[in-house]
């Protein structure tokens, strides 16, 4: 009932942190759910007196109290105020106050690198939210390292035994940051005779590639590879090249402005970068203003398209930058 | 029958003098285990906002400056979060105080303000927290104020008259 160490993580690292009533209905449906459901599990949704739901490769599944599957809201386990807390409380190892830069940011992340996405009414001062005062759903995003799943790409990413420099596409969901960590991964370990060994460093802002607890990966990214955890990306870019020497510099879900100008810096300093950000293809992500800039220079020797079209993991095409120039010439 | 009365009376007086004994220590002990929270949540102020300890670290920290049994109590709640399978940081807290409230010779309103802490715990913000524990200390300062007025005044009362209603409860029965 798929991959043994990935339910082994959930059962350590998820179902410990769910309040009672939520962790008995999962943990039933995971011995007794559909395989296929189950193995394709992909997020589990807490929101407050709304049913409990299993996001999964098959569609959104509704659960009830005792973990059966079922068709209608009424009759499906909606998880109380108390059990939205509770599960906070346990997530955050009853000291919420150690994670408020991360409630700010209205995450959280989990020993494993299971992501918490959090929702409720928020405490804003100026134009910074000061905190998430009652959390009212949670939204647990369960990390899969698929390892292997980048090895039949690499060699349209590979310029002169090195991964050259890419951009990840793609909409929310689709596998990015599963296939940035196993890029990342070869990159650091080399695939000889394809891909030499870089020295990587990954600039992990929201712990979701390597999944670091006290600053070591709890994934694998390779055994050359420094990870900054909980970094901004634009600091964090900068404090690379200055201080770790890296060939090669990983960093997800890149959004904002510094952020391309930090990566135009990375790769006008000679070191390769690889990188992902939201957007269905490269027209999308052009009219973004933290691309506008970086894409007029197209520092990147590679565009990888991804969707859920067969799934998430799904590379729709890979974009030399000589073809994208071609393509403009005309 | 003279001997018999003799003992009697002794036992008596000695009954009266730890009763008074017993009654004093609860007046002599108030104010140093009230003080003696509010050195542990001045410490724990520190662990949550500077330090930025897990809870359990810290509340176990904030207990190695007491002495028994308010020590307990830290000991106590920190142990029970540090071990899970709780619903929330204030049961623990308030498990922890319920087992250690028989040894404890705080009265009822001291133990409301230390019982309150539970929920406090369960804030999300450093901020909000370490404002309500602040507030906590001042409150407990004034009880402790008024706990050392009550200690100068009935402590050495309390023994004597537990020893001198002992001696005319013996002469009334002799």
């Amino acid at each position: 009932m798929g991959d043994p160490a990935w339910l082994g993580s959930i059962q350590r690292d998820v179902l410990p942190v769910l309040a009672p009533p939520v962790r008995r209905a999962v943990e039933s449906w995971l011995s007794t759910g559909s395989r296929a459901a189950v193995a394709g599990l992909e997020e589990l949704r807490l929101r407050q007196e709304r049913p409990l739901v299993a996001v999964t490769c098959v569609g959104d599944i509704m659960l009830d109290a005792s973990g059966r599957r079922v068709g209608d809201p009424g009759d499906a386990f909606c998880p109380s105020a108390t059990d939205v807390q509770v599960t906070l409380q346990l997530m955050t190892g009853y000291s919420l106050y150690t994670r408020e830069e991360e409630l700010r940011s209205l995450f959280l992340t989990l020993s494993g690198g299971h992501r918490v996405g959090l929702a409720g009414r928020t405490l804003v001062e100026g134009d910074r939210i000061r905190a998430l005062q009652h959390v009212a759903a949670l939204s647990i995003r369960l990390a899969r390292a698929v390892t292997g799943c980048a090895t039949g790409l690499i060699s349209s990413l590979v310029v002169d035994h090195i991964l050259g420099s890419t951009l990840v596409l793609s909409p929310p969901g689709a596998g990015k940051t599963t296939l940035l960590r196993d890029l990342a991964r070869l990159a650091s370990n080399g695939l000889p005779p394809i891909l030499r060994s870089s020295r990587v460093g990954i600039v992990d802002e929201r712990s979701e590639l390597a999944a670091c607890l006290n600053g070591v990966p709890q994934l694998d990214v390779g055994f050359n590879t420094d990870v900054l955890d909980g970094c901004p990306k634009a600091q964090g870019i900068a404090l690379m090249l200055r201080c770790l020497n890296p060939q090669l510099i990983v960093t997800d879900e890149v959004g904002r402005p510094e952020d391309g100008r930090a990566i135009l810096d990375a790769i006008n300093a000679g070191v390769r970068v690889l990188v992902s950000a939201h957007g269905r293809d490269l027209e999308d992500i052009a009219r973004r203003p933290a691309f506008k800039e970086l894409l007029e220079h197209v520092p990147f020797d590679r565009f990888v398209v991804m969707s859920r079209r067969r799934g998430p993991g799904t590379v729709e095409r890979v974009t030399a930058r000589t073809e994208l120039k071609s393509r403009a010439g005309r | 029958m003279l001997l018999l009365k003799l003992a009697g009376a002794v036992l008596v007086v000695g009954a009266g003098a730890a009763l008074g004994h017993a009654v004093s220590q609860r007046y002599r002990q108030r104010p140093r285990e009230l003080q003696q929270f509010q050195r542990a949540l001045e410490l724990l102020v520190t662990e949550i906002s500077y330090a930025v300890s897990p809870l359990p670290h810290a509340l176990g920290r904030a207990g190695v400056g007491t002495t028994y049994p308010v020590r307990e109590v830290f000991s106590g709640a920190a142990s029970r979060l540090a071990s899970g399978g709780l619903v929330t940081a204030g049961d623990g807290w308030t498990a922890a105080l319920d087992a250690a409230t028989p040894a404890l010779s705080l009265n009822a309103a001291d133990l409301e303000i230390i019982r309150s802490l539970g929920a406090v715990f369960s804030m999300p913000g450093a901020r909000e927290q370490v404002r309500h524990l602040e507030l906590a200390c001042r409150r407990l300062a004034q009880h402790e104020s008024a706990a050392r007025a009550d200690e100068s005044r009935y402590a050495r009362l309390a023994l004597q008259l537990g020893v001198l209603g002992a001696l005319a409860l013996t002469i009334v029965l002799l």
